[in-house]
């Protein structure tokens, strides 16, 4: 499958960007979805076209309220699959899972059964890949 | 622009013995940090023409004491005040490491899934305490950039000695700044 050179990763509330302007380590922490093929989930849209910045940036929750209040991060791929090469074997992958209202989505996975902390250092990893961070203006803190 | 310069922790002049020599390179000042380069102790050095103050000094800890105030996990609060008393301490106790005010700040974070998170960030490299409910799966974390030789390193932070590992990583810090 191709995939893009970036990746945007939406940053929520909790993701506060730092005054130095790099992201939290914990943007980039996998969740448990209960899926059934034993991996967790990074959600992450692929930057397909030069779009996919503003679409992530306007994607909105179930409430309407704007769902990245702190912008997006865009990771590069060929530091991801950096990353992957350097930890342990066919702990960590990427997909593309197009959804209903989003055929940019994909996720960045973690073998389910990965301990917290090299889950953590893994997303320490992934903010290492980080590229540009771009804020979301509309948003008054 | 490199300029050579003298400093104590005070601003003021210091005795010989207890000056610092080293290079200040200008040219870097648009960046995040004012780089350093050969500072070493007691060091023989050519009487200086340029005496640059130190800069107003950046309290590393400042952030992550904010945080601290609102934990309310006793379990949690106590392994972070373990943590920043440990650096404060390290920074205390070697002056070389006090005087560097180009430390980043430590900063605080406490994730979704109820741990507290302490980080020492730059472009090259992340620094990482993640201070867990379960102190035994509380642990650090150092990973770097290519150009810092792709390190990978981690370790628990329950049970061992917290001012030689905290010490390491300050030096890790100013090695790279």
């Amino acid at each position: 499958m191709d995939y893009p050179d970036n990746c945007i990763r939406g940053l929520s509330k909790g993701s506060e960007i730092t005054v130095e302007g790099f992201v939290p380590e914990n943007a980039f922490y996998f969740k448990n979805v209960n899926r059934k093929d034993g991996w967790d989930e990074q959600s992450i849209n692929w930057e397909d076209d030069d779009s996919v910045i503003g679409f992530t940036l306007n994607q909105k929750n179930e409430n309407g309220e704007t769902k990245y209040v702190n912008g997006v991060a865009v990771i590069s791929r060929y530091k991801i699959d950096r990353l992957i090469d350097r930890i342990e074997k066919g702990l960590l992958r990427y997909e593309r899972q197009q959804i209903n209202d989003n055929h940019y989505h994909g996720n960045i996975l973690l073998k389910s059964e990965t301990t917290k902390k090299t889950m953590k250092i893994i997303a320490a990893g992934i903010s290492l890949a980080v590229e540009k961070i771009v804020p979301h203006m509309e948003i008054k803190r | 622009m490199i300029k050579t310069f003298q400093v104590s922790n005070s601003g003021q002049r210091l005795p010989q013995e207890n000056r610092i020599s080293g290079y200040l390179d200008l040219s870097s000042q648009e960046g995040k940090w004012i780089s350093y380069s050969s500072i070493s102790f007691n060091a023989q050095f050519t009487p200086q023409t340029n005496y640059v103050p130190v800069l107003s000094k950046r309290d590393t800890l400042e952030l992550a004491r904010n945080i601290i105030h609102k934990i309310t996990d006793s379990n949690l609060l106590q392994q972070a005040v373990k943590l920043l008393s440990a650096i404060q301490n390290v920074l205390n106790t070697q002056p070389f490491l006090n005087i560097i005010t180009c430390i980043p700040y430590l900063h605080a974070a406490t994730p979704e899934d109820g741990s507290l998170l302490f980080e020492w960030i730059s472009n090259d490299y992340r620094i990482g305490f993640h201070i867990e409910p379960n102190p035994q799966e509380s642990s650090w974390s150092l990973v770097t950039k290519e150009n810092l030789g792709e390190i990978i390193a981690s370790g628990s932070i329950a049970d061992i000695d917290l001012h030689k590992l905290v010490s390491w990583l300050l030096y890790f810090i100013i090695s790279h700044l």
